[in-house]
């Protein structure tokens, strides 16, 4: 699931409440709205042929968890304005899930009953996500992840859910469709080799900022020598609200910091 | 002041009530450190390499050298600070309006 703001109140005036009240509430519609619509696409989408005979209990099952998932969301989320919707991606990759199930149900034989493993797989998938989100978001990692470059690649997929997932947006850009899984190692290699390429350059990179910055590559050059290079690791503690603006670097977990020069605790 | 070169930094603040609140996690190409340069005041956030990072530091000795001995790129590199911290005021400002509404 996705999370939203829609309208929402901090600190108001008295005044305001009744106007701010409104808002909320028209807010709470539009994303309702937003929400039905998402969830019957996201249905149809899951529950294409052979699997439209059960369409019916997919929007059902997509109405039903939407509806308890935004709940829990709205009481519980650190963020009082939030509201949660279903999310695309997670979409895209349960729909890709159950056309596999289904394409190798297909080849083995049809079974009478399709809606059971359908179900346990779509079970499974949104278990399996919520889980590693919560994780995610208890390591607070989202941002470490996408700063190590992870991306997320789809392959196996039919020509029609191809088109269907860029036509109707339900995937980010930056997702890699692939043919096959040789093809989609072969892409994530070629991303390993770009990056690695473009971090030979930091030091040139300072300077190319420092330049755009400063409006001169004169400038950029003096003000580099000026600079001091600093390598952390992961929870170093590189400056302590209260702390005087002095150069100070400590470790909260003892993991020094590679520099040429550093003092721990002041 | 600090030149984000690599890695994720995150702006830790402490509330009266000894609560840590995250405030903001800048990434590759973006300063820190800079208000507490100009200022000299006590630093006002914790600040936390959140992955390896590789920044580069501009202390306030530097500084204090680059005023004397260079009073052009001095003057540059202040005007280039305030154009941050306008452009971070005015998305607070927005933030804030947003958030009233």
């Amino acid at each position: 699931m996705s999370v939203n703001t829609a309208g929402g109140s901090l600190t108001r005036r008295p005044g305001e409440l009744a106007r701010g009240g409104v808002n909320d509430i028209f807010a709470g519609l539009v994303a309702s709205v937003i929400n039905i619509a998402y969830g019957l696409s996201f249905a149809a989408l899951i529950f294409a042929p052979p699997l439209n005979t059960w369409l019916a209990y997919g929007i059902a099952v997509t109405f039903i968890t939407s509806a308890v998932t935004a709940a829990i969301v709205a009481a519980r989320s650190s963020l009082p304005f939030a509201i949660a919707g279903p999310d695309p991606t997670t979409v895209a990759v349960t729909a890709t899930l159950v056309s596999a199930l289904v394409a190798r149900l297909t080849a083995q034989g049809l079974p009478d009953d399709l809606l059971a493993p359908v179900a346990i797989i779509m079970g499974l998938s949104a278990a399996l996500t919520g889980i590693l989100l919560f994780a995610l978001g208890l390591a607070r990692a989202g941002g470490a992840a996408d700063e190590l470059g992870a991306r997320l690649v789809l392959v196996n997929l039919s020509p029609e859910l191809r088109e269907s997932f860029r036509n109707r947006k339900l995937i980010a850009d930056d997702v890699i469709l692939a043919d096959d899984l040789d093809r989609a190692l072969e892409s994530c290699e070629k991303e390993v080799i770009a990056t690695h390429l473009a971090e030979s350059g930091t030091a040139a990179s300072l300077r190319d900022w420092l330049t755009q910055a400063l409006g001169s590559a004169e400038y950029a050059e003096q003000l580099f020598q000026l600079c001091e290079r600093l390598e952390v690791g992961k929870d170093t503690i590189i400056a302590e609200q209260g702390d005087q603006p002095t150069p100070c670097i400590s470790s909260s977990r003892g993991v020094s910091a590679s520099s040429s020069r550093w003092t721990t605790d002041g | 002041m600090h030149f984000i070169l690599e890695g994720r930094i995150g702006i830790i603040v402490k509330m009266d009530d000894g609560r840590m609140i995250r405030v903001r996690s800048p990434g590759p190409h973006t300063t820190i450190g800079e208000m507490g340069l100009i200022t000299r005041q006590k630093r006002s956030a914790t600040i936390k390499a959140e992955v390896p990072s590789v920044l580069y530091e501009l202390n306030a000795d530097a500084c204090e050298r680059l005023k004397r001995e260079n009073g052009a790129l001095a003057q540059a590199l202040l005007t280039y600070i305030v154009r941050v911290m306008a452009e971070r005021l005015s998305f607070a400002s927005k933030v804030i309006g947003v958030l009233r509404r």
